[in-house]
């Protein structure tokens, strides 16, 4: 008895301070961050239409419809018979989550820095400006979702553009 | 009316010049609507989800804490003006008027924008029984419509579509709930209210009584439905197929178009 009180006492505070998570957290789910390389933020360019992967934010301006391909870029699309919409083009922007236009100039983030483009030929879209490090890429800290583990960000990796959920061997973060 | 010659040169003047001033501008307006299936707007629209809004010559951003705005008087120049602390956990902005809603997971922040380059905190309307929610807010009249999602980040016990009087935005208040399943994105025509609640699919409302939404139907075309924008006659939904259009002559029953991938 005396010998399994203590013992008690030891797993009563374990379990007690890692609250609701596994008993022996040797091996568990966790998120990992995906990384890409700062190197490829200026890889802007115009391709041909294409599907979208990961559907994002969409905008629309006149007979525009802009709908982000999320950290990927930028499709356009002519609606003008809404039945029958037309891809034009995609707009490669890495690390893009966010559109918005004024008239002919479409502003879409390219992860600290604001880009803009003259879109007054959508098949063309041209990049006329740039200012560098006016806002903080968002989500690129910790996964977003609270009472998880995760895999703690590396930063000399690159940049955090995605979360996978893996099995991770004692995953030392958590949120 | 005496006859034209009897009418003095001033007179006459005035009466050209306000002919003159009229026919310009029924060229003018007759111009901008032309060649549009749609109405014109010089900065278009965005979705409740955004972190970009364009009000006037000014573009605002919101990063996770900040609020950032840049004047963009010539369009192909913006410039930044100022950076603004908000508060935590930032994820949407909506403009109504003079005033910028900010949805945080926690509360919305309201913002004057009165003087467009300085954004004045004035209130901020917390939900009731409210630990951790995600806001995407829109506004119409004086009732500002939120979703209050639970899942995730958000945190909170239940998920729910909120109305808010906003008649005096220093106080919202909070006049209604009703419990929806993962909500995301909304929008309105008229009075009916979209809501998407994810894989249950897009909630359609009838809010003519406006603190008292009433579900007219759920749409489920999509596998999921994230955000929406009513425009005009068609209704632009962010969903798993990349944007999936709907007819909304008739804004209480959507007519599926396509959806274009």
């Amino acid at each position: 008895m005396r010998k399994i009180v203590p013992f008690l006492v030891f797993l009563f505070f374990i379990v007690a301070c890692e609250g609701n998570v596994d008993f022996f957290p040797g091996s568990n789910q966790a998120y990992v961050p995906v990384y890409a390389k700062p190197t490829d933020l200026n890889n802007i360019g115009t391709e041909s239409a294409r599907a979208v992967e990961k559907p994002g934010k969409i905008y629309v301006i006149g007979n525009l419809l802009l709908q982000n391909d999320l950290n990927k870029g930028v499709h356009l699309v002519d609606i003008i018979i809404p039945n029958q919409p037309r891809k034009i083009a995609f707009l490669r922007i890495p690390f893009s989550t966010e559109i918005s236009v004024k008239n002919n100039y479409l502003y879409v983030n390219n992860f600290n820095d604001l880009l803009v483009f003259n879109i007054t030929d959508p098949q063309n879209p041209a990049l006329i400006k740039r200012l560098a490090n006016v806002f903080p890429y968002h989500n690129s800290e910790y996964p977003p979702m609270s009472g998880v583990y995760f895999e703690c960000v590396d930063k000399t990796k690159g940049i955090v553009v995605d979360w996978k959920l893996e099995t991770v061997n004692e995953p030392k973060c958590r949120r | 009316m005496p006859p034209l010659k009897f009418i003095p040169m001033q007179k006459k003047i005035l009466f050209a010049v306000c002919i003159l001033l009229f026919s310009l501008l029924l060229i003018h307006c007759n111009k901008t609507s032309e060649n549009n299936a749609f109405a014109p707007n010089p900065s278009g629209q965005g979705g409740s989800l955004a972190r970009f809004t364009i009000v006037g010559n000014y573009l605002y951003a919101v990063d996770e804490e900040n609020l950032s705005v840049f004047k963009i008087l010539d369009a192909a120049n913006p410039v930044l003006i100022k950076t603004t602390k908000v508060g935590f956990e930032i994820e949407t902005i909506f403009p109504f008027k003079d005033k910028l809603f900010i949805g945080s997971t926690s509360v919305v922040h309201i913002f004057s924008i009165e003087n467009p380059e300085d954004p004045v905190k004035l209130s901020q309307a917390i939900s009731p029984n409210v630990i951790r929610r995600c806001d995407p807010v829109v506004a119409k009249d004086t009732v500002a419509y939120a979703t209050l999602r639970v899942n995730g980040e958000c945190g909170g016990i239940q998920s729910v579509l909120a109305c808010y009087d906003i008649k005096n935005v220093l106080n919202p208040v909070q006049k209604f709930a009703v419990n929806v399943g993962e909500p995301y994105g909304l929008g309105y025509k008229d009075d009916v209210l979209y809501v998407c609640d994810r894989q249950a699919g897009l909630r359609v409302y009838d809010i003519s009584k406006a603190y008292l939404p009433v579900q007219i139907k759920v749409l489920t075309d999509a596998t999921w439905y994230i955000d929406v924008i009513p425009y005009n006659n068609v209704l632009l939904c962010w969903t798993n197929a990349g944007v999936t259009l709907y007819d909304i002559t008739n804004n209480r029953n959507p007519v599926l178009l396509t959806s274009i991938q």
